[in-house]
Parts: C-alpha cells; sequence; structure tokens
C-alpha cells in the first residue's frame, strides 16, 4: 500500500488530502501550513494509476465510522448519501412504472445538490461531479429522464461518495459518461459564452 | 470508399461545442468511411478555440464572478452577430436566468461555468486524436503539451508553435508547388478579406523562395490554404466555414463541404 497519488493533479499533496480530510478547508494548492493528521492516509493500492477500479479503498473502508474526518466531508458524505437516496427512489419508482414518484424523486435530487456543492472546496472533482449532475437537471427539466440517464447519475454520485478525491481525469470520465446518455452537462448560457469564443470571434 | 480531411472548425465543434453543434460534427465525421485530421489542424485548434476556452476558465477562476468574466471577456470578442441587439446583458440575464436561489449567487456560477469549461477543456485534449480515423502531416515544430493547471488553479496559456525551430509545415507545402500557385491565383481575387491579404503575401513568399523559412506568424497566416494544399484528392474537406474553403478546394480539383 501506499500514500494518497493522485492520477492527475499534482497539486494535491498528502498534507494537502491531510487538510481536507480533517477538515480545515484548504484548497489544493495550499498545502505547506496543513496540520498534521495522526496517521497515513491510505487511498489507492500501490501501482494505482488513480482509477476508481481495483484496489483503491473507499471512503467508507479507510473510515468506517468517519472518525478523524473533518465537517465538511461529513457533511458532504451525509449529503452524497440522501441525494443516492433519491436516485435510488426514482430507480424504484420507474421499475414500478410509477414516473409522478421518478419526477418527484427528481425534484428533490435537485433540491439537494446545490448543498453538496457549497462543500466544493474539499475537492474539485466533487464540485465538477456535482455541477454536471445539477447542470443535467436544470437542462433536463421539464423532460422526464430515461433509466439510462438516472442509473449514470447514480453511478456518478456513488463514485464521488466513495472517493471523494477521486482525481479530476476520473470526473472527467464520469461526466462524459453523463454526457453520452444524452444529458446536457452544462450551466445555463454556457452556449452564448463558448459561441463567443468561437474560431473567428476572439480578437 | 468515403474520405474526409478534417479542418479546423469541424474539429472544434466536435471537441468543445455542446449539443446539437457537436453531434453534426461527430456523425459527418463518422458518415465516412476513413477520415483524417491533419496536424495543422490540431495546431490550430490548441493555438485558437482551445486557447480561449483556458483563457475563459481563467477568468472565472481569477474573477470568481460569472459577471466579471463575461465583462472582461466581451472586451476582447467581437459578439456574434445573432447575439449582437442585446449583448452582454442579455447573456447575462439568461446565464442567470432559472437559478435557484441557492444556485444565483455570482461566485458559485463562476464555479459552475469553471468546472464545465475545465471537463470540457481536459474531454477535448483527451479526444483529440481519436476523433478520426488517422492523424496526418505531423509538424516537428508543432510542441504538443497536455492543459496543466498551476497552483493557482490556472491554465498555462501556451503559444503551441516553437519559436526557435524551423516551421516545418514548408516542407509539407512547397512540394506542391503548381497547387500553390493556383491557391495564389484564387486569392489574389479575394484580397480585399485582410486574412486573405495575409495569407496571399506568405503562399507568394512560399512560391517565390520555396527554400526560405517561413515564421509561425507566417504559417498561422496560411490557414486555410494549407487544408486546400494538403487534402488528398479524394478526400472531402469538412469544414463549417465552406465560403472561404469552397474556391481554394475547387481550384485544386477537389472538394469542400459542410458537415450534416
Amino acid at each position: 500500500m501506499t500514500t494518497y497519488e493522485p492520477s492527475l493533479n499534482p497539486t494535491v499533496t498528502v498534507s494537502a488530502a491531510r487538510a481536507m480530510l480533517t477538515g480545515s478547508g484548504m484548497r489544493e494548492s495550499a498545502p505547506s501550513t496543513a496540520p498534521a493528521f495522526p496517521q497515513p492516509i491510505v487511498v489507492y493500492s500501490e501501482g494505482s494509476t488513480g482509477s476508481v477500479d481495483g484496489g483503491n479503498l473507499a471512503v467508507d473502508e479507510l473510515y468506517p465510522n468517519q472518525d478523524g474526518i473533518g465537517e465538511e466531508l461529513r457533511s458532504a458524505l451525509r449529503l452524497l448519501s440522501i441525494a443516492i437516496q433519491r436516485v435510488d427512489e426514482a430507480i424504484q419508482c420507474e421499475a414500478e412504472g410509477d414516473l409522478v414518484g421518478s419526477d418527484q424523486a427528481r425534484d428533490r435530487l435537485s433540491v439537494i445538490l446545490p448543498q453538496i456543492f457549497q462543500v466544493r472546496a474539499l475537492n474539485d472533482s466533487l464540485g465538477a461531479i456535482v455541477n454536471a449532475v445539477q447542470s443535467a437537471l436544470e437542462n433536463l427539466s421539464p423532460k422526464p429522464w430515461t433509466v439510462s440517464q438516472i442509473d449514470a447519475i447514480k453511478k456518478a454520485l456513488s463514485t464521488i461518495r466513495s472517493y471523494p478525491f477521486l482525481s479530476f481525469e476520473d470526473a472527467v470520465e464520469l461526466v462524459t459518461s453523463l454526457e453520452d446518455t444524452g444529458l446536457d452537462v452544462h450551466p445555463t448560457g454556457y452556449r452564448i459564452l463558448t459561441d463567443w469564443l468561437d474560431v473567428e470571434g476572439v480578437r | 470508399m468515403s474520405k474526409a480531411f478534417v479542418d479546423t472548425t469541424v474539429l472544434t465543434d466536435a471537441l468543445l461545442k455542446t449539443g446539437d453543434v457537436s453531434k453534426r460534427a461527430i456523425s459527418a465525421i463518422r458518415g465516412f468511411d476513413y477520415s483524417e485530421t491533419p496536424v495543422y489542424a490540431l495546431k490550430e485548434f490548441a493555438g485558437g478555440p482551445l486557447r480561449y476556452w483556458i483563457w475563459a476558465h481563467n477568468k472565472l477562476v481569477k474573477t470568481r464572478s460569472l459577471s466579471k468574466a463575461l465583462l472582461e471577456i466581451s472586451a476582447l470578442v467581437r459578439t456574434p452577430q445573432k447575439y449582437a441587439p442585446s449583448s452582454m446583458l442579455e447573456a447575462l440575464s439568461i446565464a442567470i436566468r432559472g437559478k435557484p436561489p441557492s444556485a444565483g449567487a455570482d461566485d458559485i456560477l463562476a464555479d459552475r461555468y469553471a468546472y464545465a469549461i475545465r471537463i470540457d477543456i481536459l474531454a477535448a485534449w483527451k479526444r483529440r486524436r481519436k476523433l478520426t480515423t488517422s492523424v496526418t502531416y505531423p509538424i516537428a515544430c508543432y510542441e504538443e503539451s497536455p492543459p496543466e493547471l498551476d497552483g493557482d488553479g490556472l491554465f498555462a496559456l501556451k503559444i503551441p508553435c516553437s519559436r526557435e525551430r524551423q516551421c516545418a509545415l514548408r516542407a509539407h507545402l512547397v512540394r506542391q508547388n503548381t497547387g500553390l500557385q493556383k491557391i495564389r491565383d484564387v486569392l489574389l481575387g479575394q484580397s480585399n478579406k485582410p486574412e486573405n491579404a495575409k495569407r496571399l503575401r506568405v503562399v507568394k513568399e512560399l512560391i517565390r523562395n520555396p527554400k526560405r523559412d517561413i515564421d509561425w506568424k507566417q504559417c498561422r497566416h496560411l490557414g486555410d490554404a494549407v487544408f486546400a494544399v494538403l487534402a488528398p484528392p479524394d478526400c472531402v474537406i469538412l469544414t463549417t466555414n465552406l465560403k472561404d474553403h469552397l474556391p481554394l478546394a475547387e481550384a485544386l480539383g477537389k472538394t469542400a463541404r459542410l458537415p450534416g
């Protein structure tokens, strides 16, 4: 086993990860003054490239009772669990043909996502994934969501719940998998900005 | 067998644009049996659209305010014609419209946009060489380096051309001197457009002095002419800029078409 080794973002150091886990509220780029942490953080196994598949430990395996983790992370994990429950409710409703119930679960999920986004300072991957799901639901409205879209949302939220310090490279993969189901993961108005940035647009 | 030679506009639509624009570009490329991206398109993509996306990302991260970032961006960007009457304020209102109160704060919106752009930049970079069947016409002086964040959360704004090395594109082009002469003749009739005037100057220079090096600026000015010259005769040039590409392609007995 080895210490925390992000696959993409070299600015996340062990001390920064410790600071994030202990809830000091520090961003990735400010590791030097991080408080000491009582034990090594073991996240990825030897030779890991940061993928969530294979020998990596999920946060619940690392901290089964959530002892020693900070308030922000605890809050994020709690809210993500609620969000996943609401997706599960939607899956159940879809299976029973209850489209109103599924839509209601979606509304309840939509309410929780901005709260999770408030703790995005924990990790950019968390912020990016929650933003993508939130944008997807906003753009989808008022159309119903499909089973494949619900599944993709569940996978994204479950992964970031299990691996809140997921690499950004893995976050890109998860967001791409949301788009593959036809979801538009960009905030409202994004298209206008990117039209401005078109090839001929900038002086 | 149908073959496509993908230009920078279609590459950009496929890699960076959202929704139907992206789908149309990808679907058009996949509609051909074979497709290729010249490295020159990757170079233009990295030095143009991708660089502008990075610039916008950095504005959002730096200002932590969507409204401030948009104001700073609008100072350097020509508003597309379709948004001309309403411009900035309409864009802002559309951007903010429909947000739940908890998600309406300017700094939150800035972060949301920044995350979305960052995802798009990295996803585009990852897919840039996988979009077509092959990537052709390597250019040794073009130094590809992935976009990476610095300690402040900003991407480096790199110019992808080496200033020190000689432009390697020249060698590809001067082999086709007859083609260059035909391109020159077309451009002579279109030189009222500033970018065509610059292009014409470089093409003339390549015809006159095929052994003389061109610099990175001249390489950039060549633009559409590169695609017309380098596209294999049995390939269709796939572009959203048909107005500029088609006359050049037709002068060389080639063709160009829009995606979709």
